[in-house]
């Protein structure tokens, strides 16, 4: 007979960021090898503790040595911890804007289905990370691929409709695509959506590649010559590959105070964005003067500026023009869209639309963003053309100056 | 199929007098020291006598399985592991009185009958302890052991007495005799394949038949016998029901006779239990063995029906691990991967 031996080899925990170094200080002292299960699972709530009672009290569900997002704090925080990890995950948390893991308790539950998410309002930790599979490493700019810190983690897998403003299905499955993790409650996939808050919108119907536009979250948005901006359009990380290049949600959603692609914990910002949209901080619009005159530190803080190159060549009055004529058109009314807020043509929410290049449609007495209201948006007609192209006979609009 | 009715001479055992030759005959070992003293039932030695030896043979010629080989390292441990692992280190096996002094260490997880909820029934038919005062060791037998008859009050040799000279042909829990390893109450199959004995080896279709229950159904499991003493870890009614333990969504501390098949709102079908022992899966573990409700020796295919039990991770006796683990917990996973497949 044999004591102890067994079949070893290498899986997804074995290769993982906690399977190679997780530890509770106290348990790595006594022995425990990094990776071992015990440093989050105490398997009868007693390792560390007084026998038979579990660290911190009564016993926590998963046999964790604490309950929910207090374990994964246990390590990833910057004092205090139990563990190894330096990541602050719980001062970002802590943050104004943030995925509230410990507003929610006793709700996740491992291997849940959609009905069960729908039913059971809550967002905890492992709703996008697999502890047993995650690597360390955040994503890189320009593919929407699932990163190394949230693999093995299930999402709504969307079957996309090609026509315009169409919301898709969804199955659960282990996502291959970080949106996927993020329709899980953004989208429709969630059927209890409006209810779990009424200001939130259907990311998945938005984000749709069968729209008239939307950010290339989903898929590229093509190499035709009016699909895609041009590269002079786009800052350095994302001037390549145009048309096929997609993108992440934690691209724009993250630590306003750390512009890495550390994800989206929790930010100052609102909506747990990277930067300030579609206000900036003076509470007020952004509009295109921000950006010329470099007012309310725009390059800085502006959401959109992160990735987007949206001032152009010197137009001679000292002052830089645009890259996209339609932000400065020529002719009668010049100039008028310099002081007009960005959300009077483009969406306050500016995931999709059923106009091209983001431009929102005016609907009277339709609100689709209620948290910004519905009375800036000008637009009932729109014609996309390359961003030289632009007249005024591109644009039905209800402004100062009306064209058509 | 008897194993444990003893033969032979009745003085092999016994001393009428504890008197030959002018000198006393009775001797109770305490690992490596003894006391000449009468025992009861008349016997000459105490459990130890038999049970431990200090050569490496962890079966006798005679037959007589040994526990503890107090002097040497073994060779092939029987299922229950070696006592002598914890002679050098008390957290790699049950400190029991006589190989070990130490002495005021209530069993991790004991629920008296004190404990919420009151209302419970220790042991269903009365075994095991109601309460562990300061002071009190676990004994291989009696009230507070494992082996015999384990009603209040209860010592060694009361437990086990006639154990030895009934009749064991079928294990059904009825009587000592007719109990799992004289485990009161606890049913299963003792393995009596010649080279394989008690699992002196093992492998996927030579073991011990562990007897288990699809969710703390029944009171004759050998997860039962062990939460008699560490009651928060077992969820039977009479053991003081599941809140401890909590149920499969989720566990707070680890089930013990729980089927797979119940596991997460029973969907095993695409569960990693339904993977176990990757990549031999489905393969009878001997690192991490599975109960069922009707044990085999053979049975070599783990199913939805196989049941988690104390000594799918646990030796009873002792390891040469922390916590008498059946592997190095400290080192690996190794054991805890054979039913958490997707943990890898």
């Amino acid at each position: 007979m044999f004591l102890g031996s067994g079949v070893a080899y290498a899986g997804p925990y074995t290769n993982s960021a906690h399977g190679t170094s997780a530890s509770r200080t106290a348990l790595g002292d006594a022995g425990f090898a990094d990776g071992n299960c015990v440093h989050c699972h105490e398997q009868h709530m007693s390792i560390g503790g007084s026998e038979p009672a579990p660290i911190g009290g009564a016993p926590s569900i998963y046999m964790g040595f604490a309950e929910e997002e207090n374990l994964c704090y246990g390590c990833h925080v910057s004092v205090g911890g139990v563990g190894i990890a330096t990541d602050d995950i719980e001062a970002e948390i802590a943050k104004s804007s943030a995925h509230k893991a410990g507003d929610y308790s006793n709700k996740h539950r491992a291997g849940e289905t959609l009905a069960n998410i729908s039913a059971n309002k809550h967002v905890e930790c492992t709703d996008c990370h697999n502890p047993h599979e995650a690597i360390t490493g955040n994503h890189v700019a320009g593919t929407n691929v699932v990163s190394k810190a949230l693999k093995g983690v299930s999402g709504a897998v969307a079957s996309f409709s090609s026509s315009n403003w169409t919301a898709p299905s969804y199955n659960l499955e282990t996502a291959t695509k970080e949106y996927e993790i993020c329709f899980k409650c953004h989208s429709s996939a969630n059927t209890n959506l409006a209810a779990w808050d009424s200001s939130w919108t259907d990311v998945g119907l938005e984000f749709s590649p069968g729209n008239a536009s939307a950010h290339p979250v989903a898929a590229g948005l093509g190499t035709g010559p009016l699909d895609a901006l041009t590269a002079a359009q786009m800052t350095d990380d994302w001037n390549d590959n145009m048309g096929t290049q997609t993108m992440y949600c934690s691209d724009c959603h993250g630590d306003s105070a750390d512009d890495t692609t550390s994800g989206p914990h929790g930010s100052s910002s609102p909506t747990i964005l990277k930067g300030l949209w579609p206000k900036n901080s003076a509470n007020d619009w952004w509009r295109l003067n921000d950006a010329r005159l470099e007012r309310y530190g725009f390059t800085a803080d502006c959401l959109c500026k992160k990735c987007h190159v949206i001032l152009g060549p010197d137009i001679g009055d000292g002052l830089l023009g645009f890259q996209n004529r339609a932000h400065l058109p020529a002719g009668r009314g010049a100039g008028q869209h310099l002081n007009y807020a960005c959300v009077m043509c483009h969406g306050a929410l500016p995931h999709g639309s059923n106009f091209g290049r983001l431009i929102t449609e005016k609907i009277p007495g339709y609100a689709y963003h209620p948290v910004y209201g519905w009375d800036k948006p000008a637009i009932s007609v729109f014609i996309k053309r390359s961003p030289t192209a632009y007249s005024a006979g591109h644009c039905k609009a209800e402004c100062a100056v009306q064209h058509f | 199929m008897p194993q444990a009715k003893v033969t032979g001479m009745c003085s092999n055992c016994h001393t009428m007098h504890n008197s030959m030759g002018g000198a006393t005959v009775a001797v109770e070992y305490r690992g490596s020291s003894t006391t000449i003293d009468p025992q009861s039932s008349l016997v000459k030695y105490n459990c130890h006598g038999c049970h431990i030896s200090t050569a490496t043979d962890t079966i006798c010629s005679d037959g007589t399985p040994i526990v503890c080989n107090i002097n040497a390292n073994y060779e092939d441990p029987l299922a229950g592991g070696n006592f002598y692992e914890m002679t050098a280190d008390e957290t790699k096996g049950h400190n029991v009185a006589g190989v070990t002094s130490t002495a005021d260490i209530a069993p991790p997880g004991f629920k008296a009958l004190s404990d919420p909820p009151t209302a419970f029934t220790q042991g269903g038919s009365g075994w095991g302890p109601s309460s562990w005062s300061a002071g009190t060791q676990v004994t291989c037998a009696g009230e507070y052991g494992c082996h015999g008859d384990r009603s209040s009050g209860y010592d060694g040799w009361q437990a086990v007495k006639g154990g030895h000279h009934g009749d064991d042909t079928t294990i059904d829990g009825s009587t000592v005799a007719k109990s799992y390893r004289f485990l009161a109450g606890i049913e299963g199959v003792e393995l009596n394949t010649t080279d394989y004995k008690w699992e002196q080896q093992a492998d996927s279709t030579h073991h011990n038949g562990y007897q288990g229950a699809s969710a703390y159904g029944n009171d004759n499991t050998i997860s039962y016998l062990c939460g008699e003493c560490h009651g928060d870890y077992h969820g039977h009614t009479n053991l003081g029901g599941t809140g401890e333990v909590g149920d499969s969504t989720p566990w707070l501390r680890h089930p013990t006779d729980f089927a797979f098949s119940g596991v997460r709102d029973n969907n095993y079908t695409g569960s990693e239990y339904a993977e176990y022992n990757t990549p031999n899966t489905n393969v009878y573990s001997t690192l991490a063995p599975i109960a069922e409700t009707s044990p085999s020796t053979t049975t070599s295919t783990v199913t939805s029906d196989s049941i988690v039990m104390c000594l799918s991770c646990h030796r009873a006796h002792g390891s040469p691990y922390y916590k008498l683990m059946r592997w190095d917990n400290k080192a690996n996973n190794s054991g805890c991967i054979v039913c958490h497949t997707s943990k890898s």
